[in-house]
């Protein structure tokens, strides 16, 4: 019916109207009253230490599958059972690292050890495809540009003179700043 | 809904429209406020407050507003000259370490001086600045001080084609900075400062 039309019509002319309205019922006028900057502070803070962190722990156990003559062989680069360690320093800063390659690793249930051989590959970033064996870098290592660096630890353990039982091992790497 | 109701309800909801519509167009009528057109805030030097490379635990850095011109921020105020400004802004801020999800905070205490004699170029301004208490987060002055002694005549009332008189002051934004045993990396934080006619 034409009436109801010219209704709907209205109706819409006046919600249009209200709407434009509406900032000024929502009080927000007293905005234009104020004037503004915003200013954006900063700082780098510098560590005289390099903080370490362990990400995850090398997956012996699950490592099994990679046995091949009594050896298991964890590779750093590829093995997804490598752990992981992250250093925390001076953004953009030259390190040197030194780790022992070979340890002892003790059984708990009395005597009677293994020999741990350590591969460690370092990239400045979380990206374990990326690393680089850090035997085999030539150039030298910086922490990225929020001071981090990562290391990726594989390595290789003979099990054919091992007695069954639980072994416990440990891990032991140094970074300083050049 | 029968053709009255319908008829009924339309008539209705376009009345409250018009109402609320009409409501806001009359506006406040503030008495003596001026028309913020004329009131600006600008920039007029460094716009960023960068401490630069600091050594965690170092303890507190403070900055003296009058010897260390690249950690403070300078900014004019335009506006009419005789009246008040209040400057707000928050006292304290936080500088927060970025590009972890531990970040580390440190605490920033921010000041602000203000300088309203008329002299012109904030540089030589600063000398003569008034430094606002620590922890105020405010301050209210007026653009340009009255020189000391009796008030003169009140000022010719605002009226078409009269533009009242403008002065600058200014105001300078610096800190205190608490470098705790917090970890390497960057941080950062924002300062808002705002202005209006008191």
């Amino acid at each position: 019916m034409k009436t109801s039309k010219h209704l709907y019509f209205l109706f819409f002319l006046f919600m249009l109207l209200f709407l434009f309205q509406l900032p000024g019922l929502l009080g927000q006028n007293q905005n234009e009253n104020v004037r503004s900057v915003n200013i954006s502070a900063s700082a780098t803070v510098m560590s005289s230490n390099i903080e370490l962190e362990t990400i995850s722990d090398m997956g012996i156990v699950d490592a099994r599958n990679l046995q091949e003559d009594n050896v298991i062989y964890i590779n750093p680069v590829f093995d997804p059972e490598a752990g992981i360690m992250r250093a925390r320093g001076n953004p953009g800063a030259q390190i040197r690292v030194s780790y022992l390659e070979e340890m002892e690793v003790s059984r708990r249930e009395g005597p009677g050890s293994l020999y741990f051989v350590y591969e460690v590959s370092g990239y400045a970033g979380n990206n374990q495809r990326e690393s680089e064996l850090l035997d085999q870098i030539e150039r030298e290592l910086r922490l990225n540009d929020e001071g981090i660096f990562y290391f990726f630890i594989g390595g290789r353990v003979d099990l054919s003179q091992a007695l069954p039982g639980n072994y416990d091992g440990e891990f032991t790497i140094e970074i300083e700043y050049i | 809904m029968g053709h009255t109701r319908r008829y009924l309800f339309f008539l209705l909801s376009m009345a409250f429209f018009a109402a609320a519509g009409f409501k806001t167009s009359e506006a406040q009528v503030s008495f003596g406020l001026f028309s913020s057109d004329t009131l600006e805030l600008n920039f007029v030097g460094i716009e960023e407050l960068d401490f630069g490379p600091r050594i965690s635990g170092e303890g507190t850095v403070s900055i003296n507003l009058q010897e260390e011109e690249g950690l403070v921020v300078p900014l004019e105020i335009v506006g009419v000259a005789y009246l008040d400004v209040t400057v707000t802004f928050p006292p304290t801020i936080e500088l927060v370490q970025q590009d972890t999800d531990n970040p580390d905070v440190m605490t920033l205490n921010v000041r602000m001086a203000y300088s309203n004699r008329g002299i012109e170029g904030e540089d030589f301004a600063r000398s003569a600045a008034v430094e606002v208490p620590a922890g105020m987060g405010s301050g209210t002055f007026q653009i340009q001080r009255r020189p000391g002694g009796p008030p003169g005549p009140p000022p010719t009332p605002p009226h078409a084609g009269y533009t009242p008189p403008t002065g600058t002051a200014y105001i300078y934004i610096y800190g205190d900075l608490e470098v705790g045993q917090v970890s390497a990396g960057t941080y950062r934080g924002d300062i808002d400062i705002n202005v209006q006619y008191f």
